[in-house]
């Protein structure tokens, strides 16, 4: 045996079976510090050792001090002794003792010893001279390995396995195969196991259709230790099963490539609302019905569509344009005459490009402009503007997202400036028109800009806020508490994050970001990456969640996928399924 | 009385066509268990009272459907012995495990008096579903399949026997060192399988 040195197999001892994968050598478990090559064998006895992967030969080894120490444990050899007193007198004690130690190979006798160590204190220990090594198995154990290991199982031919003999398998196979060619007429048993004159026939040789390209056994991502596969990258531990694959896939032609739009809207009836440059889609994510809202007459006098929101009860949508109008629509009114579903046109002064609404209930609609102002209307008077949000206390640049809490206390709007503010909702309305109130908080920690901001739904007083290109991350808040930082999450590592989707069954926080990626974050003590999903190969634009367990996204391929992520069991009753209030609009 | 008689007689056609639609299923769950292909190209269907995935891989189906015509084919001609499911490494070629079900056909002529035997379909279901089920088990002790692989199915059949130009003759693809594990058997009364699967031992 060239590889193990001196030491011949027979003192090996297999330890424990099992492959390891690391670099061909054997090493001491004792000091894994330092690696034993090849060159620096011989082993030291009493090491273990890891072979780790010639064929054959897998397996930790214990290198069985030959000479030096005795075959048994101290403990047993003790044992021997105080049998064989037995019985004698114990004045011929002292005589008889040591020929029969000796004939055990045993090069240490107990005055030889450090003489406060009691050999009975630690079994299976065994003793180099005065020093202690420990063995944690059983001597049984190890006789049993070392049976194995001398048995004929391991007879010569197995253990020639090594890379630097000579007679390599390979070759051996080759030799055995001609063998069996030239025997073949003799003694056709020895190698198949065929009747005599039967015909062993085999269908399209090595012609069955190989697997999908890339295909990994995913049992070996799960067991194998193989370190190609990295089992914490492909596999997430996680605890519910989430469905990584669209549900609904819809091509959206026209989508514009903006990623500081809101194309999409999912209102709460599951009518989705869509802007594909001039045009809005509505599409009815039950019955899978499209209506072209425009009826190819869309208004192009007022730019692309750059914002699309549905009122909360989902009544009216209103869209925000390139030019800073933004008009509302009623989808239930019957067509008549041109653009007659049009309620009214909101305009404001020196504004240009609306690209975040979010609906108050009371009718009040919160505007973002590119200009960095933002202004609330009450869509029912005709002086419709009612407080406007800017100035020194606002945003220097355009408005990104716009979000009211669940309560309606508050709304947070984030910009490209860096920043996200917090306002007051009780500066949304006031005797006159409410001007330049300073904001309850201004975040400004984002390295670059806030893409979106959001309260969370199902923990009072939290928000997160998304930074977009350089930045990457989310950060959540505690608004209760002074807007306090609790979190930052590292999202993306190449770009920003586009969306972010909250989800009250599983208390779980879905981000979309600008590598194509959906991610989970489950809402527990430490915010831990629980899924993620490769939903686009391009930059995530949008993402609205349904009011049940779906979530969409448009992404820079024009295209919109349904993922159904936050599905809950039914069978388990611990989480309560709140069926989707249908207002049943009724689009005409 | 002669109703029951015929619902449960067993032709030698009947057994071929049951035995076949058992290495449909068989084969089937070993490409599945064992991860020859990505579990998402397979489908559930209820059968034997158990859920089996079968593939369908479009390209796989019009592998394995012409050659199961033939083993069915063989079968109804009592000519063949054994049927052998070799599972090799893709790269080296190395056999690493091989189903193995032996054949054994009861002496009954294709027609005349001596045409039929009587054993309830249902009990044979139930014998084959048992054989299913252990396939399905068996990944608990087959060793690991690291490296990509794939499959070959061997058949045994007499001196005589004509194949299609599909079929070549081939060696046993035996596996030196291999382990075996015998599982269940069924019968139809026609036919009888033996199944067993051998496996690299690993180490």
């Amino acid at each position: 045996m060239c590889v193990i040195g001196h030491y011949a197999i027979e003192n090996m001892h297999i330890l424990r079976f099992g492959k390891y994968q690391n670099p061909a050598c054997f090493y001491p478990i004792y000091s894994e510090k330092f690696f034993l090559n090849m060159s620096l064998l011989p082993f030291f006895p009493g090491f273990l050792y890891v072979c780790p992967n010639l064929p054959g030969l897998c397996g930790v080894y214990w290198c069985k001090p030959a000479r030096l120490t005795p075959p048994e444990t101290p403990r047993r050899s003790y044992r021997v002794r105080k049998m064989n007193n037995r019985g004698r007198t114990p004045g011929s004690a002292g005589r008889t003792v040591r020929p029969s130690v000796q004939q055990n190979g045993l090069t240490m006798r107990k005055r030889d010893m450090t003489p406060t160590r009691n050999t009975n204190l630690v079994p299976n220990a065994s003793f180099i001279g005065d020093r202690f090594l420990g063995v944690r198995l059983d001597q049984d154990e190890l006789d049993h390995a070392n049976h194995l290991m001398t048995s004929k199982l391991y007879n010569k031919e197995n253990l020639n396995n090594s890379i630097s003999e000579p007679n390599s398998p390979e070759k051996k196979n080759v030799e055995s195969e001609a063998l069996k060619q030239m025997m073949r007429h003799k003694s056709a048993g020895a190698l198949t196991d065929a009747d005599d004159g039967d015909r062993i026939l085999c269908y399209k040789k090595n012609l069955a259709p190989p697997p999908a390209i890339g295909y990994i056994n995913q049992a070996k991502v799960l067991y194998s230790t193989n370190s190609v596969i990295n089992p914490a990258s492909s596999v997430k531990k996680s605890t519910r099963h989430v469905k990584e694959t669209a549900s609904k896939v819809l091509d959206g032609p026209g989508l514009t490539k903006d990623l500081y739009s809101r194309h999409l809207d999912w209102g709460c009836h599951n009518w989705v609302a869509v802007a594909l440059g001039h045009e809005l889609y509505l599409w009815n994510t039950e019955t899978c019905v499209i209506k072209n809202f425009f009826e190819d007459n869309a208004p192009t006098s007022e730019g692309m569509i750059t914002s699309v929101r549905w009122s909360q009860e989902g009544r009216y949508i209103s869209l925000g344009y390139a030019s800073g109008a933004v008009k509302i629509y009623d989808p239930n009114r019957p067509k008549t005459t041109e653009y007659v579903r049009e309620l009214r046109t909101l305009r404001v002064g020196g504004a240009s490009r609306c690209a975040s609404i979010a609906w108050k209930k009371q009718g009040v609609m919160t505007c973002g402009y590119k200009s960095g102002d933002i202004v609330n209307h009450d869509v029912r008077v005709a002086q419709h503007v009612v407080s406007s949000w800017g100035g020194d206390n606002g945003h220097s640049r355009d408005i990104t997202a716009l979000e009211w809490s669940s309560d309606e206390n508050m709304c947070v709007s984030a910009s490209s400036d860096r920043t996200a503010k917090v306002w007051d909702g009780r500066h949304t309305r006031g005797d006159g028109v409410v001007q330049d109130p300073e904001p309850l908080f201004t975040i400004d920690e984002h390295t670059g800009q806030v893409r979106t901001a959001q309260f969370c739904s199902f923990r009072d007083g939290i928000l997160a806020t998304a930074g977009g290109i350089n930045d990457g991350t989310v950060r959540l808040w505690d608004v209760k508490r002074q807007c306090q930082k609790i979190r930052e999450l590292n999202v993306c590592e190449t770009g920003g994050v586009g969306g972010i989707v909250f989800n009250r069954p599983y208390s779980e926080m879905l981000t979309a970001s600008d590598d194509g990626f959906l991610r989970i974050f489950r809402f527990n003590a430490n915010y831990k990456l629980s899924h993620e999903i490769q939903a686009s190969n391009e930059p995530i634009m949008d993402l609205v969640g349904s009011p049940y367990d779906e979530v969409l996204i448009g992404d820079m391929e024009e295209t919109l996928k349904v993922f159904q992520l936050f599905t809950v069991d039914k069978s388990t009753n611990i989480l309560d399924r709140t069926a989707p209030k249908n207002v049943g609009l009724n689009v005409r | 009385m002669t109703d029951v008689k015929t619902q449960n007689a067993i032709t030698l056609k009947g057994s071929a066509t049951l035995v076949k639609e058992f290495f449909h299923f068989g084969i089937n769950s070993i490409l599945y268990q064992r991860a020859l292909y990505p579990a998402d190209s397979f489908k559930r269907e209820k059968r034997y009272g158990l859920a089996l995935f079968v593939t369908h891989d479009k390209k796989l189906q019009a592998f394995m459907d012409p050659f199961l015509q033939q083993v069915e084919y063989w079968l109804a001609k009592k000519q063949l012995k054994r049927l052998v499911m070799v599972i090799s490494e893709v790269k080296t070629k190395e056999v690493v495990e091989r189903w193995q079900f032996d054949i054994h056909t009861e002496d009954v002529a294709e027609d005349g008096e001596n045409a039929h035997r009587v054993k309830d379909e249902k009990k044979i279901r139930q014998e084959m579903s048992d054989v299913l089920r252990q396939i399905t088990a068996s990944v608990s002790f087959l060793p690991l399949l690291e490296e990509p692989c794939s499959f070959d199915v061997l058949i045994y059949t007499g001196k005589d026997t004509q194949a299609p130009e599909d079929w070549t003759e081939s060696g046993a693809c035996l596996i030196p060192n291999s382990e075996t594990v015998q599982l269940r058997s069924f019968s139809t009364s026609v036919h009888g399988v033996n199944t067993n699967v051998q496996y690299k031992a690993d180490f």
